[in-house]
């Protein structure tokens, strides 16, 4: 049994999270998308920009944003939702180790749900980098992580918001212009993966691995800090 | 001549707090202070306890007035919350947690330096073993009472708040943790919520009588009482000869006011309830009727509720 109150909080969240049902289902999704990657591997005319395209458009775009929401939003969510967030609450510890928990517990959940899956997918496309992909991934479930935690504690109707961000958002809207693309994580996840690979071009001119490293830390860190303000002005039931 | 001890300063002080959701008030106006020792918040269903134990947690701030609890707010103050021990009435716990891993848990987040042996000190001062290996999940009501007091009780806390801390248990379960609460109540300050008379009065505590969010009366138990049966008694006495039985029982000792309610029985306004029942038999022997049922309509706890908000 874990003796600091980060850890026994992770440990405790991480146990109510990883559900059997939850992760065969995101696993599903791994699966398919590995399954899809074969198939583009092994039929397109055009492997190297068709591989980069569905990293980006199926891996970065639909995959890590929607496992990272069901497993984050229900980190601190769940507990919220079952009344039982008063027994993290009530005890003389910061309501940043709370917040920080409830990222830790939703990252270490996905971590394998995703990263193994993406840089399978990532082995199998021609034109990508299996190090890119993991190291976007895994810069881009800090960011979710961070948001979808928020998401679950400030709303009872988490999955249903944040699919809507995630597909009008991040799917559709910024793709419409530069400055759009600005506001979605997924833009800095790709910027970070294609300056690794042989396809090389960015996303933005004017964005490089570089600012969209620090683009999606800084945006985990509103996340965050968000959720710690949310947890010491909230009612606990 | 030995000056007498100081009085032991506030654990909790209420000043004209408030609180309202939308357009219900909870709690309407409640001051009060409470000293070391077992309290008891007794009121109807809804009446506003809840809450109140709610607001002194710190887990809801109040709409208006204000809160002090061991001589802060306890949602700003970070010792403060761990000095607070609270028994909800929520029934969800981490359901698939061993109690013993649920009651350390607490232990680590009030910081204990030896959380294994503080949750199992406390999992048996509510008679729970330690290493059952079962899941809190598969626990009877009871049995998930008692694993929230030990959660409650495991840092030795210096406030207990407990909120309807006797629902579930059976009736030997109910003796203990009674035992448990008044020895709880010997070194700290222990606040509970019932809606059961006798229960407080078992635990020989002070009472807080909380009705329709407001606090209708205050004071030990035996004042509480004595103020429950000094109210106006309406009673329901059956006889064969109802327009007698009312002559006769106007005329006897306690009785306020008699109206005749149908062809078998008459009902009685009283102040005085034990002497009306003590002259009732012989008033309708005196007048050669029946004595089939004597019976209180106003006795329920609401009735008395109700009374006392309305004194």
């Amino acid at each position: 049994m874990m003796h600091t109150p980060l850890l026994a909080m992770t440990a405790r969240i991480v146990r109510a999270v990883a559900t059997r049902g939850r992760l065969i289902a995101m696993s599903a999704i791994g699966l398919i998308g590995i399954a899809i990657s074969v198939l583009i591997a092994n039929e397109s005319d055009n492997t190297v920009t068709n591989g980069l395209e569905f990293l980006e458009e199926f891996g970065f775009t639909i995959f890590v944003p929607l496992v990272v929401l069901v497993v984050a939003s229900a980190t601190l969510g769940t507990f919220r939702d079952d009344r039982n967030l008063v027994y993290f609450w009530l005890r003389p510890i910061g309501r940043w180790q709370i917040a920080l928990a409830g990222v830790f517990a939703g990252v270490a959940v996905v971590v394998p749900l995703i990263l193994v899956p993406l840089g399978v997918m990532a082995a199998v496309l021609p034109g990508t980098s299996v190090g890119a992909a993991i190291l976007a991934g895994a810069f881009a479930i800090v960011a979710y992580g961070a948001l979808f935690t928020l998401l679950g504690l400030v709303t009872t109707r988490a999955l249903a918001w944040g699919l809507g961000y995630i597909l009008v958002w991040e799917g559709f809207l910024s793709s419409l212009s530069d400055g759009m693309a600005q506001l979605a994580i997924r833009t800095y996840a790709s910027t970070i993966l294609r300056d690794a690979t042989t396809a090389g071009e960015r996303v933005i001119d004017s964005v490089g691995p570089a600012q969209a490293m620090i683009a999606v830390v800084a945006t985990a860190l509103v996340g965050f800090g968000l959720t710690t303000w949310r947890l010491g002005a909230m009612e606990i039931d | 001549m030995s000056t007498p001890p100081p009085p032991a300063a506030p654990a909790v002080r209420l000043d004209a707090v408030s609180k309202w959701f939308g357009d219900v008030v909870a709690v309407s106006e409640v001051s009060f202070v409470v000293y070391p020792g077992v309290t008891a918040l007794l009121g109807p269903n809804g009446a506003g306890k809840s809450t109140t134990l709610r607001m002194l947690a710190g887990l809801t701030r109040p709409s208006q007035g204000e809160i002090s609890v061991l001589g802060a707010d306890p949602r700003k103050d970070r010792e403060t919350r761990g000095r607070i021990g609270l028994v909800s009435q929520q029934e969800e716990l981490f359901a698939e947690q061993r109690a013993l891993e649920f009651v350390h848990l607490a232990a680590v987040l009030n910081g204990l330096t030896d959380p294994d042996s503080a949750a199992r000190r406390a999992l048996g001062r509510v008679d729970m073993d330690p290493d059952d290996t079962r899941p809190i999940a598969t626990y009877s009501k009871g049995m998930r009472q008692r694993v929230k007091v030990a959660q409650a009780i495991v840092h030795d806390p210096d406030l207990i708040l407990m909120d309807e801390p006797l629902t579930g248990l059976d009736p030997r379960q109910r003796l203990e943790m009674i035992s448990l609460i008044r020895e709880l109540g010997e070194r700290s300050c222990v606040i509970l919520s019932s809606h059961v008379l006798d229960e407080v009065e078992r635990l020989g505590s002070n009472v807080l009588v909380i009705a329709q969010g407001r606090l209708a009366a205050q004071g030990d138990f035996h004042q509480i009482r004595n103020l429950m049966d000094d109210r106006p008694h309406r009673i329901r006495v059956r006889g064969d000869q109802p327009r007698r039985l009312a002559g006769a029982l106007l005329e006897a000792a306690g009785a306020r006011g008699v109206s005749i309610a149908d062809d078998d029985s008459v009902i009685v306004d009283t102040d005085d309830v034990d002497t009306f029942r003590r002259t009732v038999a012989a008033a309708a022997q005196r007048v050669g009727s029946s004595l089939d049922e004597v019976r209180p309509l106003d006795d329920d706890l609401e009735s008395v509720f109700k009374y006392l908000v309305g004194r």
